[in-house]
């Protein structure tokens, strides 16, 4: 056979996708000629170099190198632990959705950084997770949330399925299909469509409390139904007993990330230049991310290299500490470049000092590449200000992840500073 | 390097992963495909590190390992992917470079990259790094599936001639 009938049927095999009759005829020189397999290698040589060193460009990006793992544990622990060359052999995975991913945030300190910015970035970190300080809230691909607050010990074992072994939880079930468990040393709580907190203390005592709707509660070995109002203590030998002051403090903790979407009123948005017209003076934007389109809406676009490009504003605010700070905003993913994978629009508030320094932060991931494209999703977090606060910083992000593409428009943002309690 | 000779076939495995990475894209010719197999290969490098013996040929053992790995994920696959049958996996097995994956020649990749015209960079990009198949790559420049094979082809042509260029422009 010439070269250029064989270089081209080589193409084929390497581009992928080859018709069965050109296979057939690339086969039966392969193995009958012995030059012809030295030309597949030396034709697949470059290939195969071209695959190596763009797969390595992307990874040399920050955000690839925490991708997730195919086989977390018998790969990566394996390597990481017999090696120490975790990196090296980091190979770039294709994403399956992740069983839960972050969904907002305040204040939370992770166990390490790598921690944070694979779950910042959508993905799940296979095995326990630390959360030291702050709450943070996994929106679980069966459909329920749960906000946790640290110290807390975690991990999410399936869709609607969370091992604590310490830390308190708040599940929230707002959809009749979605179902979580929650599962303690002592106890494992099964929610009947509902609001409700799990405790495991530092005694181990798990304790449960039903801020809404009834969950099952089964310790020792008979299964119970708990309803609104009622709260139990489980001790290590699955004895129970009333725990009513649980409702109260459950209560506290599930108003550090509101269910409920609250109210926005255009006066009282602090927020200058609303309509996003200014993008040199009152706004500020990741250089060459951020552009107002034809149609004058602003526009975050991922345009590769940058993890989150975003837009942000300054707002004086003096003393507001204790007031409770909502941000809001819509969000749209466009018909023609709209978002890839994991990539998704996050809303955050920034508490910055009287020196200007960020000392505290709340944030919501809202708008994944799933959603309907050409539709306004609004996101919101509310946060409360801590002592200190002179000034609140709104943004809004676009989870580049790194990639050349996707892209949202963004209208309507707000910043309401809410009456003190 | 370590003592221990299961760690030693661990850390051969780490210092040749290129190569046999390489290895499983040319057999499949389907990069996701070849990352699975990869993790699979490394598994069984790691079940079966006792049985290798040191100071025997490393990638030879591997690319066994790496072949029947191969097969077993493509029978695995909808029969509707047609892979290399085993007959053909097994001579060009025999036949694969077992030299060490040149570093310096992926060095003078990017260089040579910048030279290619925007429009097939684009391209390479889009199949390389972003693992699309030709045809999606041709749904969104509005091209056929075959002018992007073609302008794949004559990328590879280009940037080999290239590479091959500098090298021997840089030795005397």
């Amino acid at each position: 056979m010439n070269d250029l009938r064989l270089d081209h049927l080589i193409d084929q095999h390497l581009d992928g996708g080859m018709a069965a009759e050109e296979r057939a005829e690339l086969e039966a020189c392969l193995r009958h000629s012995a030059a012809d397999r030295a030309r597949f290698w030396d034709r697949a040589e470059t290939h195969i170099l071209l695959r190596e060193g763009l797969q390595r460009l992307t990874a040399e990006a920050p955000a690839k190198k925490v991708r997730r793992w195919r086989r977390p544990f018998a790969w990566s622990a394996a390597v990481a632990a017999a090696l120490l060359l975790a990196v090296l052999v980091a190979l770039p995975r294709r994403v399956p959705e992740p069983l839960a991913s972050l969904s907002a945030a305040t204040d939370a300190r992770w166990s390490d950084p790598n921690v944070e910015l694979t779950l910042r970035g959508g993905e799940l970190p296979p095995g326990p997770l630390r959360l030291e300080a702050g709450a943070a809230e996994f929106a679980f691909s069966g459909g329920a949330t749960a906000v946790i607050e640290g110290p807390a010990v975690f991990e999410v074992v399936a869709a609607d399925r969370l091992l604590l072994r310490a830390g308190r939880v708040i599940g929230r079930c707002a959809k009749d299909a979605a179902k979580l468990t929650i599962v303690t040393p002592t106890a494992q709580v099964t929610d009947l469509g509902t609001e409700f907190g799990v405790a495991v203390d530092a005694d181990r005592q798990t304790r449960v409390a039903v801020i809404r709707g009834a969950v099952q509660l089964v310790a020792g070995e008979q299964p119970r139904r708990l309803n609104a109002g009622q709260a139990v203590a489980v001790d290590v030998r699955g004895g129970t007993a009333p725990a009513a002051e649980m409702i109260a403090e459950f209560s506290k903790v599930a108003a550090i990330l509101p269910a409920e979407e609250l109210p926005v009123h255009d006066a009282a948005n602090r927020l200058l230049d609303p309509a996003i017209t200014d993008l040199t003076h009152v706004w500020n934007g990741t250089v060459g991310h951020v552009e107002r389109n034809a149609a004058g809406r602003v526009r975050i676009s991922a345009n590769g290299s940058r993890l989150w490009p975003l837009l942000w504003q300054d707002v004086p605010t003096g003393a507001i500490a204790g007031h409770a700070v909502v941000a809001a905003v819509q969000a749209l993913q466009p018909d023609e470049d709209p978002l890839r994978g994991l990539q998704n629009a996050i809303i955050k508030v920034v508490f910055l000092d009287a020196a200007g320094r960020e000392f505290a932060r709340a944030e919501r991931h809202f708008l994944r590449s799933s959603a309907p494209r050409g539709q306004w999703i609004r996101g919101q977090i509310a946060a409360i200000a801590p002592a200190g606060t002179a000034r609140v910083q709104f943004q809004v992000l676009l989870n580049a992840r790194g990639l050349k593409t996707g892209s949202l428009l963004f209208k309507d943002p707000s910043l309401v500073v809410m009456e003190a309690p | 390097m370590s003592n221990d000779p299961q760690q030693q076939v661990l850390q051969l495995f780490v210092r040749h992963q290129a190569r046999i990475k390489g290895f499983i894209v040319a057999l499949t010719g389907d990069f996701a495909l070849a990352e699975d197999v990869l993790q699979e290969t490394f598994l069984v490098v790691q079940q079966k590190a006792s049985a290798f013996v040191l100071d025997s040929n490393f990638l030879a053992w591997a690319f066994q390992i790496a072949r029947f790995q191969v097969l077993a994920a493509q029978a695995r696959r909808a029969r509707a992917v047609a892979g290399f049958s085993p007959e053909t996996i097994e001579a060009l097995a025999a036949s694969a470079p077992q030299e060490n994956f040149d570093e310096a020649k992926l060095a003078l990749l990017p260089g040579c990259l910048e030279k290619l015209a925007p429009q097939a960079r684009r391209i390479v990009d889009l199949f390389y790094q972003d693992e699309h198949k030709p045809g999606e790559i041709a749904r969104r420049l509005n091209w056929t599936p075959a002018a992007v094979s073609v302008a794949l082809s004559r990328a590879r042509t280009f940037l080999r001639q290239c590479i091959e260029r500098q090298r021997s422009g840089e030795s005397p």
